[in-house]
């Protein structure tokens, strides 16, 4: 079960270039609204076509420009989960799920995609009388029902309420188990492509800027644009001083390294959950890339504090910290602190792919 | 009594040919239409402009000018007409043919313009949803395309009616004026208005404004949205 792909296409302003090797896996597909992600996903769909290049899925080839084949869309088998699910407003629940079906046998597998599906009770209803849930289940059993040898989602929580989306990332998660095939979700959301995905791929401009394991993805997203995707809120650009000293010139603080980065770093990065915030200087030997900053400003989330730090003349950096260590008492705009960014939380990042 | 003097001696004639010939009219511009506008919104939206002057013409241009073009057709003294009356025997001017098919022209456009408006509503990821579930092109129109179209397109087709049964210009060039054959009601309310008779115009055109606020009544009805889910079809 593998899908490959090498496809180019040129869009409005720029070109799509992917190249993208799946084995049964889930792939999520990270990327900023217009970024060329649900394009990617409706040229290997059949929806549009790409200017050149290969789609092969599970052997078969569904698009090859230099062999002139170009399958329709209707013979490519693949499940495609539209972001408002396209569910057709003038059939019911039981008639969207069963339309590609014919011949006997078409009720009973109709209603056991019903009961698997959760939708018993909900068979005549029309789609507009459905919860965004209840919708959303309908199109997957619209989708499943067909046994589709590989899974699309685009954006497939964006139409739904937080609370909501909780519950069905554990049913896909489960879904995506049994299924085992490929799997590709496009999402701009980072926290739903963590969860699911095993395989996790940076999309900026119509290329990919880094793809691989999920969660070395998040420990280090290689580019400027990818640490902003992957919610990094601390990026600063840097000027190498000598072997092991770097300057974060944004932030205005020199960043001393044991082992230097072995790319040529143009910019470095932090995690606003990794910087070490004391309100006394440390004691015994100075720590590395321990820095004097100011408490320019203190924001709230329902469980987390926020708090703006700024070195002298530097830009602010970001730290959060969860509610239960008291921070919100202890520090106070204007207070001056001691900062630390451990070195081996630092990401360090190149401006372009 | 005026009224009753009128009424007795009318001749109901052309209100059934106007009857006939806008059914008839309404038949074929509804089948023609939807195609046409299927099919032009399936060419490449550069090739679109061709074909979507030519099939709106006859609604911008006056009635006289498509009656012109169709008499140069189908008169009997032109080759085509000809033609066609001494290989077929059909004669097309001064028949009820000739009212239909002028009819047909002229409402046409209206037709046309409805069911292209109705299905470029249809949200694209419908038919594209369609066509990822296997569906074939056949099915997609006449399950998803025709269905979520369909208050456009009713209420173009009554409108077509409308158009088809009131029509006078062209239908006069092509068909003529014979009582009883091609004499349609706006043709009959033209003509005794010739002879100063306002007591028959009037009782034509109290019959036609009758059966235009039948119009504007079904129209109402089948314009609200989501008729589909009071089970009308």
């Amino acid at each position: 079960m593998a899908l490959d792909i090498s496809i180019t296409k040129k869009l409005n302003d720029f070109s799509l270039n992917v190249d993208l090797h799946t084995d049964s896996t889930v792939t999520g597909i990270l990327g900023a609204s217009g970024s060329g992600k649900s394009m990617t996903l409706k040229c290997i769909a059949g929806i549009e076509t790409p200017d050149s290049g290969y789609i092969r899925l599970n052997g078969r080839t569904l698009f090859d420009s230099a062999a002139h084949i170009d399958l329709p869309a209707r013979k490519r088998n693949v499940g495609y989960l539209f972001q408002d699910y396209a569910l057709f407003p003038t059939m019911t629940v039981r008639e969207n799920i069963g339309i590609s079906l014919s011949g006997s046998g078409r009720k009973e597998k109709v209603d056991r995609y019903l009961r698997r599906f959760r939708l018993e009770g909900l068979g005549d209803r029309y789609p507009d009388r459905l919860s965004g849930g209840e919708k959303q289940r309908t199109a997957l059993a619209r989708m499943m029902i067909r046994s589709p040898e590989v899974l699309l989602l685009d954006e497939p929580f964006s139409a739904l309420d937080a609370w909501l989306k909780d519950q069905l990332l554990r049913d896909f998660s489960s879904l995506f188990e049994e299924y085992a095939k490929d799997v590709l979700i496009v999402s701009h959301n980072r926290d739903e492509l963590y969860q699911l995905s095993d395989r996790l791929a940076l999309m900026d401009r119509g290329c990919f800027s880094a793809i691989g394991d999920t969660k070395a993805i998040f420990d280090d997203p290689r580019t400027v644009n990818g640490a902003r995707l992957t919610g990094c809120k601390n990026i600063s650009p840097v000027r190498k001083i000598d072997a092991n000293r770097y300057e974060a010139t944004d932030w205005g603080v020199t960043l001393s390294l044991p082992d230097p980065p072995d790319l040529p770093a143009q910019s470095v990065g932090i995690r606003a959950h990794f910087l070490k915030v004391r309100s006394l200087r440390p004691i015994g030997c100075p720590e590395e890339n321990t820095f004097r900053a100011r408490c320019v400003e203190h924001m709230e989330t329902p469980f987390e504090d926020i708090f703006l730090l700024a070195a002298e003349g530097g830009r602010p950096l970001w730290w959060k910290t969860s509610k239960e260590s008291g921070a919100q008492n202890a520090l106070s705009p204007g207070d001056l602190l001691w900062v630390t960014l451990p070195p081996d939380h630092l990401m360090w990042l190149k401006d372009n792919v | 009594m005026e009224l009753t003097r009128v009424l007795s001696t009318l001749d109901w004639s052309p209100l059934f040919i106007s009857l006939k010939t806008g059914f008839a009219a309404t038949v074929i511009a509804f089948f023609l239409g939807i195609g046409a506008a299927y099919a032009v919104l399936k060419l490449p939206p550069r090739l679109r402009a061709v074909p979507d002057s030519v099939l709106t013409l006859p609604l911008v241009l006056p009635p006289t000018v498509a009656g012109f073009f169709l008499l140069l057709l189908f008169s009997v003294r032109r080759p085509f007409g000809a033609f066609l009356l001494e290989t077929f025997d059909i004669r097309i001017i001064q028949s009820f043919t000739g009212c239909v098919i002028a009819a047909t022209v002229i409402a046409f456009p209206l037709m046309y313009r409805n069911a292209r408006g109705a299905f470029e509503q249809v949200d694209i990821n419908l038919i594209y949803a369609g066509r990822t579930l296997g569906l074939s092109e056949w099915t997609i129109f006449r399950k998803i395309a025709l269905p979520s179209a369909a208050p456009g397109i009713l209420s173009g087709t009554v409108l077509t009616f409308a158009r088809a049964m009131g029509e006078y210009g062209a239908t006069s060039m092509l068909a003529g004026n014979i009582l009883g054959k091609t004499s349609t009601i706006s043709q009959t309310i033209a003509m005794v208005m010739q002879d100063g008779d306002y007591g028959k115009a009037g009782v034509w055109t109290a019959i036609v404004i009758l059966i235009a606020f039948v119009i504007l009544w079904v129209m109402n009805k089948v314009g609200s949205r989501k008729m589909y889910q009071r089970g009308w079809w």
